[in-house]
């Protein structure tokens, strides 16, 4: 249900009731499979049962086409998709310690279930065992820490590690799997001894073959990305926006909120990296405006309900940002008019309170205001209250992504 | 005959798919570039000097090779604008007739009242897929007051360009004197090759 969830589809409390329900239905079908019996799964080790290898080659290849297609036709926002982050060291230690499992007990960890709860004993003893392992890990996590975080290498993809492009990448993995279906089929036949006229009733599956193989080539031939998407704000309204002023909030507003300290805005400073270094207003985040869409920000974007506002010196770069996240669909996002030229004129610009009655209500509050602002700046109460609370938002490193298990 | 659902059912799929594909190639969609094209020229210099356009609005007008473009409402147009402008209001900025007026092959200039309204007009052409867009920096005051009244080249939007104007303000020498800023009518000759620090 993941990409439902970000996208406010799915409320997150219902997240657990959902994976239950898909997780009856992985558990039945695995059963209606077979794949609750042993001798079945450890075919694919004697070479008289491929069909895990199947299964598992099948299920990849759909749901890579289909996400491919999808992520093309803008029907599902790649972004939003869960990678796995690949450690090394854990990744191949994991690797053996299943095979080895696998081989020993003829079971991996779903299917060990789904066999247990349909009452096969083999594999209750082998669910303890696992339930066994994970109070080791759990007990002993910190022996284990260094191999379980080493060589650390982020969201890495295969076809990156290759130097391939996606789309080879993917027709080559189709083939592959074609391939392995045909093989297996016949170290199958071998092994089992099928008779000939057997094998000539089975069903033919020359057209689901052939046209996953078309759409891949096609995949092949599609121009790299899509210049539009429908996720996108129209330009016509983004145009409307700006021209009737909403998307920028004032400079008096960012004085108030850094005065209360009260976190209810995502201040975002849009100006150069050195520059950001000097000087930032209290509790701003850095983001330049070529690195909005980077996936990294999405949670602040989409999950973050507070206004985020936009500024640099001017308004130059805080409107590119702007238009950045407004056309990418970001809502709630606004710019400081003026920028920090203006509010510092307006801080720090010597004006008294004036008391005569030729100033309205509105200018004398104003005034009042401002110069009860600078008293507080110039007196180092934004100092005083950044020691005290408002943790700055940091950019998410990549290794504070916390790896889910996952797997069969 | 078992296993036909399967196959039709992957027939189904992949029909759908294609269907959707064929149609998306050839919709055009709301934008010319995708965000990231966008974003990625915005990286670029897209702010030009007020030297250029000083030498543009000095020039004849039939021997001008770029497009100025203003877009403040009509009424602030008719007011005053620069010789040569052409008007296209923010509000209407892609319009069909518009859009004809634009797709030159000479350069395309903006201003506007403010600066950032004439860098959310480049950020939205530069969607629309037009390449040779750049902005004037500062609002219509700033242009007129420094390229049309008094000319005044480091105005300019990039440090470069100021620091290779008013090197002083950023080379301190230990001249503790107010830089000379009187305008010369002449663009005088940048100084030779001055190591400046810094981007923009």
């Amino acid at each position: 249900m993941a990409p439902l969830i970000p996208q406010g589809l799915i409320n997150p409390e219902l997240n657990l009731f959902f994976a239950l329900l898909i997780g009856i239905g992985f558990g039945y079908v695995l059963e209606q499979a077979g794949f609750s019996s042993a001798k079945k799964l450890a075919g694919v080790f004697y070479g008289y049962d491929f069909v895990v290898l199947r299964v598992f080659f099948t299920a990849g290849i759909t749901a890579m086409t289909g996400l491919l297609f999808f992520g093309y036709l803008g029907w599902i926002d790649m972004d939003l998709v869960f990678v796995n982050p690949t450690f090394l060291y854990s990744a191949i230690t994991g690797g053996v310690i299943m095979g080895f499992g696998f081989v020993l007990g003829g079971y991996c960890p779903g299917t060990s279930i789904v066999a247990a709860v349909t009452g096969k004993k083999d594999a209750m003893v082998f669910l303890a065992g696992m339930l066994a392992g994970i109070f080791l890990f759990g007990h002993f996590y910190h022996d284990f820490e260094p191999l379980y975080t080493g060589h650390f290498l982020g969201n890495i993809f295969v076809y990156d590690s290759l130097g391939m492009s996606r789309a080879w990448f993917a027709l080559l993995l189709v083939i592959v799997a074609l391939l392995a279906f045909i093989i297996t089929q016949m170290i199958e036949d071998k092994v089992n001894k099928t008779a000939s006229d057997k094998i000539k009733e089975r069903p033919s599956y020359k057209m689901p073959s052939m046209l996953l193989l078309t759409a891949m080539v096609v995949f092949l031939f599609l121009p790299g990305e899509r210049s539009s998407n429908i996720r996108e704000r129209n330009p016509g309204e983004l145009i409307e926006k700006i021209d009737a002023g909403k998307p920028y909030v004032s400079s008096h507003r960012v004085i108030l909120e850094i005065k209360n300290g009260r976190d209810e805005l995502v201040l975002i400073d849009t100006r150069q990296q050195a520059e950001y270094e000097r000087f930032t207003l209290p509790g701003a985040v850095h983001i330049p405006p070529h690195d909005i869409l980077q996936r990294r920000w999405g949670p602040l974007f989409r999950k973050d309900l507070r206004p985020k506002i936009f500024f640099s010196n001017g308004s130059s770069n805080a409107m590119m940002a702007y238009l950045t996240a407004a056309r990418a669909g970001y809502d709630n996002v606004f710019i400081m008019d003026g920028g920090l030229n203006k509010l510092f004129q307006e801080l720090f610009t010597d004006t008294a309170i004036p008391d005569t009655t030729a100033y309205n209500l509105q200018d004398r509050s104003n005034a009042r205001f401002l110069y009860e602002a600078r008293q507080f700046f110039l007196e180092g109460g934004v100092a005083a209250k950044e020691k005290e609370e408002r943790p700055r938002i940091k950019a998410p490193e990549e290794s504070e992504i916390i790896p889910v298990i996952g797997g069969c | 005959m078992k296993n036909q659902t399967l196959n039709d059912s992957t027939l189904l799929f992949f029909s759908i798919i294609m269907l959707a594909v064929v149609f998306a190639l050839f919709t055009s969609g709301k934008y010319g570039a995708s965000n990231r094209q966008v974003v990625d020229k915005l990286q670029d210099n897209v702010f030009i000097s007020y030297e250029s356009l000083y030498t543009w609005h000095s020039s004849d007008s039939k021997e001008r090779d770029q497009l100025v473009v203003d877009l403040r409402p009509p009424e602030e147009y008719r007011e005053g604008h620069l010789a040569g402008a052409v008007n296209i209001p923010f509000a209407d900025l892609l319009d069909r007739s518009h859009r004809r007026t634009l797709k030159t092959n000479s350069p395309v200039w903006l201003y506007a009242g403010h600066e950032h309204v004439s860098v959310a007009a480049l950020t939205l052409l530069l969607g629309q897929g037009f390449e040779n867009v750049q902005v004037i920096p500062g609002n219509f005051q700033a242009i007129k007051q420094h390229v049309v009244e008094s000319f005044d080249p480091s105005r300019a939007f990039y440090r470069d360009d100021k620091a290779r104007w008013d090197h002083q303000r950023f080379m301190p020498l230990g001249i503790t004197k107010e830089p000379d800023r009187k305008p010369s009518p002449a663009i005088p000759a940048p100084p030779e090759e001055t190591p400046v620090p810094g981007g923009c």
